[in-house]
């Protein structure tokens, strides 16, 4: 319980400090929000894969 | 000689599978050996199975192909965070500790694991995937099609929801994608839970559900939750669902939409909840033709395959493959996660390796017959320790007394050759009865199958006959596509029984083969073929010759929240804890009223509702 207790506490410390300022600039600074709402002015939603995206590379994991 | 043997774990429905030059050996989920539904755990038992299918050691396989890549999977989850802050900690505080204790080093744990198979040998090097590779690359490679169209369709994987890849000879290219969040797999999921059931195995209930129901919301589906372009392509409404930031599928928006807050599981289905799975259904089966006839005009490439869990829709495949313009499809039957071990497998042999592909003019996959099989000498010996009464006896003998319980109504468990990898049992691991029966949907349903009675079950078909009882002369091997009772045998419908609503749809007799037959005439059809199923073949053959009727019920044998029996334990066990009258296991039969009544056990507390 104690152990919960503390891991919650670290990981709010963590997200109100870190994720929270950080998040609030990526969604002022790069409109991160856009990707996440309508566009009635799109065509189409697809995203097409970057020519360097296209070939994947199975060695590495990301 | 090249083996590669592909992973998929740690989300749900983990698995394994082996390839040997290319050509897929063994392939099995783990929640058949482990007992545990969907498990999600490293898949030893299905690796160590397949290993001893091909009796192959660890140091023998040239490439380990894991079906995703994590850390992009990582930085997905985190790049969601930053975007939705400061909403999400309840997210965030129950998955960051799980990442950070096990799945960032998913490549360790991975070897670890394969060590403790493999012994002191050295480990092969690892490969990683990416998740709607693994999915194109397994609905592509063992298809029947030099040249097509892959589209595949899940909940989520890294970023992709949705993918678009062009497959031709041994290569696959991916084209296009739609991101995270915006999902058809998290869609459903969506409704499933609002629906009452459990997300990422309740879908399929969903879609039974749906015939019952008008398709009264579904302009409400499309002009509140989800925004579609004439390509098909989408976006969600992302106010509406809680999958992003919290711990719930749908919010409080969503429920207000709607209404009513989500149906609490196990209280009673009313016509509401049927209704709204009939807008779903029809709202998935819209977007996802316009998304298939765009991409028909936009490649001009005839055939089109499917993988990924939405690919499991098999309503939406029948109308896929009849309205879309594409000449020819192929899904894969492992088409959700599992199917990802296969998949990534392939993309190593084929992408990775550069190896070439040779295409099979039915398809590689071998009916999906790639599990543990088991001789009547091990049957007998099993089935000793068990306790139980068997009587051996010779093939035509076994397939006639079947055959004849299956015309007097018996209800059969029928477990023979290799079992099935992917969700559907095909007749390796199956319960079967006869289709002509008014009374066998109900009683399977509910003194079998321990299940809800709307719940609907599937034909397995001669597939030489299979034109004259079904609207349909498409290969349908593994029960992935959904067609109409043909007109000969349906039944037409008094005023009376027309007008009823909902459940009482169900005690209609609606053709000649009412068992098979949901309320809204279709049925979800498993043609049967003698070169893959020879023994299935032959058995449903012999119940025609004493009957007229080609056709017999197959459903999965297991009891609901269980596993497919895996083992002849597993059969007999299942067999004694229901009210199933006959077990045949190879050339072995078990008649129920012979066995010892101290040997019933009912097991059903052993495993969780579905």
């Amino acid at each position: 319980m104690i152990w919960s207790w503390l891991l919650s506490l670290i990981l709010g410390i963590f997200y109100v400090f870190l994720i929270v300022p950080l998040g609030v600039l990526n969604q002022v600074f790069f409109k991160s929000k856009a990707r996440y709402q309508y566009n009635p002015a799109a065509q189409s939603y697809w995203v097409p894969r970057p020519a360097k995206n296209k070939t994947i590379d199975m060695s590495k994991q990301s | 000689m090249t083996y590669i043997l592909g992973i998929s774990a740690f989300y749900h429905d983990s698995a394994a599978c082996l390839l040997k030059d290319g050509e897929i050996i063994a392939a099995a989920q783990e929640e058949r050996f482990t007992r545990k539904k969907h498990d999600s755990g490293f898949p030893s038992h299905a690796i160590r199975y397949c290993l001893d299918e091909a009796n192959v050691k660890m140091e023998d396989i040239a490439y380990v192909c894991f079906y995703d890549k994590p850390l992009l999977k990582f930085k997905r989850l985190i790049q969601t965070y930053l975007d939705f802050a400061p909403d999400g900690f309840r997210s965030f505080r129950k998955a960051i500790p799980l990442w950070v204790r096990e799945k960032l080093f998913q490549k360790q744990n991975v070897i670890r694991a394969l060590k403790e198979i493999g012994g002191q040998g050295p480990v092969p090097e690892i490969l990683f995937s990416e998740h709607h590779l693994s999915h194109a690359a397994s609905a592509f490679y063992p298809s029947p099609f030099e040249e097509a169209v892959v589209l595949t369709l899940d909940g989520v994987g890294e970023w992709a929801t949705t993918s678009v890849m062009l497959g031709k000879g041994s290569k696959l290219t991916p084209e296009k994608d739609i991101h995270f969040p915006h999902s058809l797999g998290l869609l459903y999921s969506a409704f499933t839970y609002y629906l009452g059931f459990k997300v990422n195995s309740g879908e399929y209930k969903v879609m039974g559900l749906a015939p019952y129901g008008r398709p009264q919301y579904k302009d409400l589906i499309l002009d509140h939750l989800v925004d579609v372009k004439e390509d098909g392509s989408f976006r969600m409404d992302m106010s509406y669902f809680g999958y992003c930031t919290g711990l719930k599928m749908t919010n409080a928006k969503f429920d207000e939409l709607f209404g009513a807050p989500a149906r609490k599981s196990e209280t009673q289905i009313t016509q509401r909840e049927m209704d709204i799975a009939a807008s779903l259904q029809a709202a998935l089966e819209e977007i996802l033709l316009k998304m298939t006839k765009n991409l028909y005009q936009t490649y001009k490439i005839p055939n089109l395959c499917l993988a990924g869990g939405v690919a499991l829709n098999c309503v939406a495949n029948g109308k896929i493959l009849k309205e879309s313009g594409f000449k020819d499809i192929w899904i894969q039957p492992a088409a959700g996660d599992a199917g990802g071990a296969l998949g990534a497998a392939q993309a190593g042999y084929h992408l990775h390796l550069g190896h070439p592909r040779t295409v099979h003019t039915s398809d590689s996959m071998k009916g999906a017959y790639l599990g543990p099989v088991f001789s009547d000498e091990q049957i007998i010996e099993r089935l000793k320790a068990q306790g139980a009464v068997f009587e051996a006896m010779s093939q035509s003998e076994m397939l006639d007394q079947t055959a004849k319980a299956l015309a007097d109504e018996k209800v059969i468990g029928w477990f023979n050759g290799r079992m099935e990898f992917g969700p559907r049992a095909l007749g390796g691991r199956s319960i079967i009865g006869d289709a002509r029966s008014s009374k066998m949907q109900s009683m399977l349903n509910l003194k079998i199958k321990y299940r809800e009675s709307f719940r609907p079950f599937a034909p397995s078909v001669l597939r030489e006959d299979m034109p004259d009882w079904f609207d349909l002369d498409h290969d349908s091997p593994y029960m992935l596509l959904v067609e109409q009772v043909s007109a000969a045998h349906k039944k037409p419908m008094s005023e009376e029984e027309s007008g009823r609503f909902g459940i009482d749809k169900l005690n209609v007799a609606r053709s000649d083969i009412p068992a098979v037959t949901h309320v809204d005439y279709s049925a979800r059809i498993q043609s049967v073929h003698k070169n893959t199923n020879p023994l299935y073949h032959a058995l449903i053959s012999r119940f025609k010759e004493l009957t007229g009727c080609p056709v017999i019920i197959n459903t999965s044998f297991n009891i609901r929240g269980e596993p497919i029996v895996c083992t002849p334990e597993d059969a007999f066990r299942c067999f004694m804890g229901t009210q199933m009258d006959m077990l045949v296991l190879g050339n072995v039969i078990l008649y129920k009223e012979k066995q010892d009544r101290n040997l019933v056990q009912d097991y059903r507390a052993d495993f969780d509702l579905d």
